[in-house]
């Protein structure tokens, strides 16, 4: 609710909306963009494109629809573009971030979690984008059949079989 | 897959997530030159965006004046012919009568079909000229635009015939306003519902299954049911009116 009356703000000439519009939204794109991207600088890059693109299109030709599934297939399309560029390869040294910290948990349950990553790009583009989608983002299946743009009976075959290929790797590997 | 395969799945996107570990200052740090450009983007970019009114304007001098035109020599012809019909008792029963009048009203708003069709065959020229709107904004302008024209069309046509037949003007309005609202609220209904480029085949498709009710009813039946204006009749038209204005004003209200 509040997001349409952001957006109707923003369609009416009003950039302030755009302060909490991008507030909402940005966390979940960079995590989304980290996931595509080799680094976390050129993530940031994807994401600031995304919204660029976003802000662009949206004011000018009235999107209808959810907002969300908007900013994800401009975002999906960004990085996709992105990759075909190769990314950046030169970034250079003072622009990288500093290694980030990881909570500590015990060395098992961090080596597991990495395998079951590891496990999902391995699978097909678009069945990775679905898994990435339902427990990354932690989107629902009518999201994210908008963003890929399959029906949502597609979507939730394809999220159970992919689910199943991981656990199956899961199980024939050392992790049990 | 297991509940615990699940979370499991989850947790290993959490690890591979770094932006909830990092701190809130980097992450504002990181946000606000985003917000700032997208501000300034948005400055470069946004244009005062066209309103349905501005845009009803502008179909009514791109298309509005031949439509009426078209509607007026409609109403010229219908109301020459029905004069001279009308001038034979023998030719033109009132049960015959009935039944013109009842499938005239009817075919009137399906004159709309060659400016749609036109319209949806040449959307993007149309458009250019226009405005950047979507096919159905246009079209629903068109269709505001005629039917004003069917109103005055229909409104003619009664008068010449309360003119010239023995039927009061409640039989004969009564006979006109409820097929000739039925069909214009189902073509609102289509318009809302169907895709632009099936829209001209469903409003044929609609047109002549009014119709075929309307044969088939006036082969079952002796009575001439419409033509007693019942309390019925009065409430089925203002159900009809009611309806007709609920979804202009919607589809006006989203598109503007």
């Amino acid at each position: 609710m509040r997001e349409e009356i952001l957006i109707k703000n923003l369609q009416n000439g009003d950039a302030s909306a755009l302060d909490e519009l991008i507030s909402m939204y940005y966390q979940e794109i960079l995590r989304y963009c980290i996931w595509h991207a080799p680094d976390r600088t050129q993530a940031e890059d994807a994401a600031q494109e995304t919204f660029l693109k976003a802000v662009k299109y949206l004011g000018n030709f009235g999107f209808s629809g959810k907002f969300r599934a908007f900013l994800y297939k401009i975002a999906a399309n960004t990085c996709i573009d992105m990759q075909k560029n190769k990314w950046n390869q030169h970034t250079a040294l003072e622009d990288l971030q500093e290694e980030p910290s990881y909570v500590e948990k015990d060395f098992k349950n961090v080596e597991e979690e990495l395998v079951i990553c590891s496990l999902v790009k391995n699978l097909e583009l678009k069945d990775q984008e679905i898994v990435l989608l339902r427990f990354g983002q932690n989107l629902k299946l009518r999201e994210i059949a908008e963003i890929v743009g399959l029906p949502m009976r597609t979507v939730q075959s394809r999220l159970k079989v992919s689910l199943k290929v991981i656990e199956k790797e899961m199980k024939g590997g050392n992790l049990r | 897959m297991s509940r615990k395969m699940k979370e499991k799945l989850s947790r290993a996107f959490e690890t591979y997530d770094v932006c909830k570990l990092n701190n809130v200052e980097h992450m504002q740090a990181v946000e606000e030159p985003v917000i700032q450009l997208a501000k300034a983007q948005f400055q470069k970019s946004y244009r005062n965006k066209n309103k349905f009114r501005d845009l009803l304007l502008c179909q009514l001098k791109f298309c509005g004046i031949k439509m009426w035109t078209f509607e007026l020599l409609i109403a010229i012809i219908t109301s020459l012919i029905l004069r001279n019909l009308l001038a034979d008792p023998y030719f033109m029963t009132t049960r015959k009568l009935v039944f013109f009048v009842v499938c005239f009203a009817i075919a009137v708003p399906m004159m709309l079909l060659p400016f749609l069709y036109r319209s949806i065959r040449y959307q993007m020229f149309e458009m250019e000229s226009v405005s950047v709107f979507s096919i159905k904004t246009v079209l629903f302008s068109k269709f505001l635009l005629f039917f004003g024209g069917e109103v005055l069309l229909v409104a003619s046509v009664l008068l010449v015939l309360w003119n010239t037949t023995s039927i009061t003007f409640a039989e004969l309005a009564g006979c006109i306003l409820i097929p000739f609202l039925l069909a214009n609220d189902g073509y609102l209904l289509l318009l809302k519902k169907i895709k632009s480029e099936k829209l001209c085949q469903s409003f044929l498709g609609f047109g002549i299954v009014l119709i075929a009710i309307i044969v088939i009813s006036f082969r079952l039946t002796e009575q001439m049911l419409w033509m007693r204006m019942t309390p019925a009749t009065v409430v089925s038209i203002l159900g009809l009116v009611l309806y007709g204005v609920y979804q202009s004003m919607t589809l006006f209200k989203k598109y503007e």
